[in-house]
C-alpha cells in the first residue's frame, strides 16, 4: 500500500539493525568517558610533577599514595609540594572546571540556546562586581569570606534576574541571552569603573576577580566547590531524561508530561548556586562554561544521560591544562588562568555566531 | 483505554487581548479519525494546545475519557494523549533514535529492549530506519517532523493530536506519511485529531471533518456533508470548485477574484 510497505521486505538491514547501531553507540560514548577520566587523572598526575621544584613522575605517584597509607615513601619535602602546594591548587581547577562546564551545559539546554553559559548570561561578571564592591568599600574587613560571600550574593542576584526575565510574558530564549549579555557589559562597566577610581592595590585585587585565578586555590576552596557540586549533579544526572525532552521544545515536553516551568526555574536555582560558589573562589574564569558543552557534544552526543558527566570531565580536563600553561608557559610569570581559558574561548564563541547566521539566524 | 473520547464544550482561549477560541464545542471518540481545518487564524492549533495542556483555556471544559484536563497533572494528561508540534526545529544533536525513545517512559536511563524493538518498528514503517542514528539538526525539516510522528506513534497513547504533521514534505510523502499514520492510529485503536491544510487528504482519511473559523465550529460532520462550495466559500472567502471523485468530494480549483481584492 505504501513505500514503506513496499519497500522493507527488500531492504538489507537485518532485522535488528537500528538497536544494534544504539547498542553500539551506547558503548562508544562509555569508552569516551572511561577515556576521558583516564586522560584527567594523567594530566593530574603530569600538572603535580612539573614546577620549580621537578619530581619524577613515579615520585609523584608515590607521594599521592603514600599519605591516605600513613607510609612515607618519598622525602618530607616532596610530600609537601605535592600535598600542600600543588594538589590543592590542580584540585580545586578539577572541580571549579566542573562547575563551570555543568553551569554552562544545563544553561544552554534550559534556554535552548548554545550560546548560553555562565559569562554570557551575566551571572560572573555579577559576581566580579559583587566582589569588587567588597574590596573597595571595605567588605572585605571581614576577611576573604566578605569578598566570596558578596560575590555569590551577586551571581545569585543576577540568576534571579534572568529568571525573572524569564518570567515575562512573551520572553524567549533568545531574549533571555540578550539580556544576559546586557547585564555582562553592565557589570562590567560597574567593574571598571570602581577600579578607575580605587587605589593600587586594590585595582589589582579587583583584577583576580575580574579575569578569574587559581592562585588562591587551596583545600578550603576545593571542599566549598565539591560540596556544591555534590548537591547539584547528582540532580542534574536525575532530571537528564526530562532535559533530553526540554530539547525537543517547551510544547513538546509539555506534552510528554513535564512541568516545564518548575523544572527550568528548578535548575535555574542549581545552576545558580553551583556557579557563584565556584566563581566566589576563582573569579569570571571566561568561556569555559561556553567550550566545554560544545566539546562534549562533539564526542558524545546530546544525550544529557552522557552529555552531563562528558562534560564535567571536559571543564576538569581543560581548567587544569590551562592551568598548567597558565603556570609553566613563561618562566618567570604566571598568568592568570581566565585569560589562557578566554584566548581558547573567544575564538569558539566567534565561530558559534557565525556558523548560527549561517543556519538562518534563529535564536 | 474509555469510550467518552475526547469532549470539549464552550472552550475560549484569548492570546492577550485577540480571542481566538470563542466557544468551541467539539468531540473526537476513541478510534476515529477526525480532520480540523480552517483558514489561517481560525484557531485550529490552539485548540490542540488546550486539549494536550499546553494552553489553559479562559473558560468551558475539556474532558479526555471523562476526566476533565483543568488541574490534572501534566504527566497524567500525556498518559492519554501525544502531540506532534506544527515545527520541528532541532537545535542540538540529537538522534532520530533518541529522539523517538524521549516518547517513552520519563526518566528512562535503560531502555528495555522491548522499548528498542517498538521504536525501530515505528521508524521502520515511516521509512526512517536508515536515518536512525542520524542527527536531527543534519535531516530535512520534513525528515525532522516525521521523526517526531513516529515519536507520537511509539507511545501507543488513546490520543493522538497532530498540527499540519507535513507541512514541510512533498505530495508523495505527505500522502504516505498520513497514510501511514492513520493506518496505525486505526490499527492501534487510537483518537486522531489532526490539523490538515489539504482537503482533499482530510476527505480521503479522516471519519469526520470539523471546520473552524474564527474560533468557531462552523461545520462539523462527515466529509460529504462539510465538504461543499458554498460552506467552503463561507470559510475561506474562495469559490471553489468541488466534483465528486469515487463517491466522495474532492476540491478540484478555486477561482481567482478578477479586478477584486485576493
Amino acid at each position: 500500500m505504501t513505500e514503506a510497505a513496499v519497500d522493507s521486505p527488500g531492504r538489507a538491514a537485518p532485522a535488528s539493525g537500528v538497536i544494534d547501531d544504539y547498542a553500539r553507540a551506547i558503548w562508544r560514548r562509555s569508552l569516551v568517558l572511561l577515556g576521558l577520566a583516564m586522560a584527567l587523572i594523567a594530566t593530574l598526575v603530569f600538572g603535580l610533577a612539573l614546577g620549580p621544584m621537578g619530581i619524577p613522575l613515579s615520585e609523584v605517584v608515590q607521594a599521592l599514595v603514600a599519605r591516605p597509607l600513613g607510609a612515607s615513601w618519598v622525602s618530607a619535602q616532596t610530600e609537601n609540594v605535592v600535598w600542600n602546594i600543588r594538589l590543592p591548587r590542580l584540585a580545586t581547577a578539577v572541580v571549579a572546571g566542573m562547575g563551570l562546564a555543568l553551569g554552562g551545559v544545563i544553561l544552554q539546554s534550559l534556554l535552548r540556546n548554545p550560546m548560553a553559559s555562565p559569562f554570557t548570561l551575566g551571572i560572573a561578571s555579577g559576581a566580579s562586581l559583587g566582589a569588587a564592591l567588597a574590596i573597595i568599600f571595605g567588605f572585605s574587613a571581614f576577611g576573604v569570606y566578605g569578598i566570596v560571600g558578596n560575590a555569590f550574593l551577586f551571581a545569585m542576584a543576577v540568576s534571579m534576574l534572568i529568571l525573572l526575565i524569564g518570567q515575562w510574558k512573551g520572553a524567549t530564549p533568545m531574549s533571555l541571552i540578550l539580556a544576559g549579555i546586557a547585564l555582562m557589559y553592565f557589570f562590567g562597566a560597574t567593574t571598571t569603573l570602581l577600579i578607575y577610581f580605587a587605589d593600587a592595590d586594590a585595582t589589582r585585587e579587583v583584577m583576580f576577580w575580574s579575569v578569574g585565578s587559581l592562585s588562591r586555590a587551596d583545600w578550603e576552596s576545593f571542599a566549598f566547590i565539591t560540596a556544591a557540586l555534590a548537591l547539584t549533579l547528582p540532580v542534574f544526572l536525575w532530571k537528564s531524561g526530562d532535559l533530553n525532552r526540554l530539547l525537543l521544545g517547551d510544547e513538546t515536553a509539555t506534552s510528554l508530561g513535564i512541568a516545564v516551568g518548575p523544572l527550568r526555574i528548578g535548575l535555574m536555582f542549581l545552576v545558580a548556586l553551583l556557579v557563584a560558589v565556584t566563581v566566589a573562589f576563582t573569579g569570571g574564569i571566561g568561556f569555559l562554561g561556553l567550550v566545554a558543552p560544545h566539546l562534549a557534544r562533539l564526542l558524545i552526543g546530546s544525550d544529557h544521560r552522557f552529555l552531563i558527566p562528558a562534560t564535567a570531565l571536559i571543564g576538569a580536563l581543560l581548567l587544569t591544562l590551562a592551568d598548567i600553561v597558565s603556570l609553566h608557559a613563561f618562566a618567570s610569570v604566571v598568568l592568570p588562568v581566565g585569560v589562557v581559558t578566554a584566548f581558547i574561548g573567544s575564538p569558539l564563541f566567534i565561530y558559534l555566531i557565525l556558523r548560527r547566521r549561517e543556519a538562518g539566524g534563529r535564536p | 483505554m474509555t469510550a467518552t473520547g475526547i469532549e470539549l464544550r464552550g472552550v475560549r482561549y484569548a492570546y492577550r487581548r485577540s480571542e481566538v477560541l470563542r466557544g468551541v464545542d467539539a468531540r473526537v471518540e476513541a478510534g476515529e479519525v477526525v480532520a480540523l481545518i480552517g483558514p489561517n487564524g481560525s484557531g485550529k492549533s490552539t485548540l490542540l494546545k488546550c486539549i494536550s495542556g499546553i494552553l489553559r483555556p479562559r473558560e468551558g471544559s475539556i474532558t479526555i475519557g471523562g476526566e476533565p484536563v483543568r488541574g490534572q497533572r501534566q504527566s497524567r494528561i500525556a498518559r492519554s494523549l501525544s502531540y506532534v508540534a506544527q515545527t520541528a526545529d532541532a537545535v542540538y544533536p540529537l538522534t532520530v533514535l533518541e529522539s523517538v525513545l524521549l516518547g517513552l517512559r520519563r526518566a528512562s536511563w535503560r531502555h528495555d529492549p522491548a522499548d528498542l524493538a517498538r521504536a525501530e518498528a515505528v521508524l521502520r514503517r515511516l521509512g526512517m530506519a536508515d536515518l536512525a542514528q542520524a542527527p536531527l539538526t543534519e535531516i530535512s525539516g520534513g525528515q525532522q517532523q516525521k521523526a517526531a510522528i513516529a515519536r507520537a506513534l511509539v507511545r501507543q497513547t488513546p490520543y493522538l493530536l497532530l498540527d499540519e504533521p507535513t507541512n514541510h514534505l512533498d505530495m508523495k510523502h505527505k500522502r504516505d506519511a498520513i497514510e501511514i499514520l492513520t493506518a496505525c492510529a486505526r490499527e492501534q485503536g487510537q483518537g486522531v485529531l489532526v490539523v490538515l491544510h489539504d482537503i482533499n487528504i482530510a476527505v480521503q482519511l479522516a471519519d469526520r471533518i470539523v471546520l473552524l473559523r474564527d474560533g468557531r465550529v462552523m461545520a462539523d460532520g462527515p466529509p460529504q456533508a462539510v465538504i461543499d462550495p458554498p460552506t467552503l466559500h463561507a470559510a475561506y472567502d474562495v469559490e471553489v470548485r468541488v466534483v465528486e471523485d469515487q463517491q466522495a468530494p474532492f476540491v478540484a480549483g478555486y477561482r481567482f477574484q478578477q479586478g477584486g481584492q485576493a
